[in-house]
């Protein structure tokens, strides 16, 4: 019998709700179920003790066949890791652009180191995970030549709770988003589409935006929703647990996304697996993650998406052919955001790496 | 094309003609929707006290890049007149012309 393998992960910040901490959790499980040991480390966790993150400390990595190491925004102990005599390889989750950082210093500074490092670790690993085919190709662009998909989570049904129909019977309809309030994410458009519903639309709408705040991109929203007079039809849910998630796509009617740049952007699969119809537009990688379902939205103009919402929720024939396009692609997606797939990957990297050549298992010729 | 559903083309194309024309018929009768959302924050709504619509306009030039509606006149008539008279501008700024 050989020797388990260790894989230990690491970024430098970790917290609850935050889409690689969620990852690395998940990864650890999906990697223990196959026998594979390894442990998460950060250097600033907010996350819970449920979490079972390690404080990161350079000594406690010996162990391991593999460091992955996930990268989005700056990471300030990346040379001390990539010096360290160990395999590695970057796990990819994408850098929001710096120029949707103007307002905020230290987070265009981070973005801006975030891409910089990109290059330190072409020079250092060849290997590199990434969470979407649209961040393979960009890290493929840059030169890096062995680049292999890393599911983000678990897609299968039990992963959730029982999804069920619409809870809120109020007579208007809701509208979610789920996804940091921050200006990249652009909930300022759906503030404006919300306007214009309710004004000119055939019912009352109300939007819920749920996740972590910018407080400064808040509090511009606030004072468009205090211009709009939105006050009634506008609510913020922050810190929800998953239940209180998956409440909110209940209780929704549709999910509606114009947001700027995505690496993948979950909530698209969370809410179709919660039979929500999805509005998106096609920026960054939403096309690669809606495939051929939902409703791809073209224009950038908030009146006619308002019009298009408004147009498909009114029209159940539509609404069928639209949920079973997602139901279509959540199957196709449950192949490849799973916890099978994800050991399958690793453990093909693992076995290379311990067994370069296999040139062992090969009879020479003239004993064959 | 404003949106499409790939799952089936031909609704896709009906609804579009149906969402093109309920837009055009409803701009007939509001004008340019942007326009008119937009046109909301150019100067201040009653409702909205002097000290929230400040705060707004800063955060909007923040997060849009739209200044008030002749500031940008008014700064480049600024920019325009210190350099024909940079004597001028030390004088405002107190020495301080960097």
């Amino acid at each position: 019998m050989s020797q388990p393998f260790t894989v230990h992960q690491y970024h430098p910040y970790t917290a609850p709700g935050d889409a690689i901490t969620q990852q690395m959790v998940f990864l650890r499980h999906a990697f223990r179920d196959a026998a594979i040991g390894g442990e998460i480390f950060s250097s600033v966790n907010y996350a819970p003790e449920a979490y079972q993150i390690r404080k990161f400390v350079p000594a406690r990595l010996w162990d391991c066949d593999l460091l992955l190491i996930h990268h989005s925004q700056g990471n300030p102990q990346l040379d001390l890791l990539l010096n360290m005599p160990l395999n590695k390889a970057m796990v990819y989750h994408n850098i929001t652009p710096a120029h949707f950082f103007r307002h905020d210093g230290e987070m265009s500074r981070l973005a801006n180191q975030g891409r910089r490092q990109l290059e330190s670790y072409r020079a250092s690993t060849s290997l590199a995970f990434a969470v979407s085919e649209f961040n393979a190709e960009e890290l493929r662009a840059m030169g890096f030549s062995d680049v292999r998909l890393l599911p983000l989570f678990d897609l299968k049904p039990s992963s959730f709770h029982s999804p069920t129909g619409p809870i809120r019977e109020d007579g208007v309809r809701t509208l979610l988003f789920v996804g940091r309030v921050c200006p990249h994410k652009n909930q300022m458009q759906l503030l404006e589409i919300l306007y214009y519903l309710n004004r000119f639309g055939s019912t009352k709408y109300r939007l819920v935006l749920v996740g972590k705040q910018d407080l400064l991109y808040r509090r511009y929203l606030d004072e468009l929703i205090h211009l709009w007079k939105l006050e009634d039809w506008v609510e913020f849910r922050t810190g929800l647990n998953t239940v209180q998630l998956e409440t909110c796509y209940r209780s929704a009617d549709a999910f509606l996304c114009v947001s700027q740049h995505e690496g993948f952007c979950v909530p698209l699969l969370e809410a179709m697996r919660f039979d929500l119809p999805v509005f998106a537009n096609l920026r960054a990688a939403i096309g690669e993650t809606l495939g051929n379902s939902g409703v791809q939205i073209l224009s950038h103009r908030s009146e006619q998406i308002a019009e298009c919402v408004d147009t498909i929720l009114s029209d159940p024939k539509a609404l069928e052919v639209i949920l079973n396009s997602q139901a279509e692609r959540v199957v196709e997606l449950e192949k490849t955001q799973s916890a099978a797939f994800a050991q399958a990957q690793i453990r093909s990297v693992l076995t290379q790496m311990r067994f370069p050549e296999k040139k062992f298992l090969e009879l020479p010729a003239e004993q064959q | 094309m404003i949106f499409r559903i790939l799952a089936d083309s031909k609704l896709s194309d009906t609804l579009n003609e149906k969402v093109s024309a309920r837009v055009d018929e409803k701009l007939r009768t509001i004008g340019d929707f942007a326009q008119k959302a937009r046109r909301s924050w150019d100067s201040r709504p009653s409702h909205v006290s002097i000290a929230r619509y400040a705060i707004f306009r800063a955060l909007h030039q923040e997060f849009s890049g739209e200044g008030l509606p002749g500031l940008p006149t008014l700064l480049g008539a600024g920019r325009r007149l210190f350099r024909a008279a940079p004597w001028l501008k030390r004088g405002i700024l107190g020495g301080r012309t960097k």
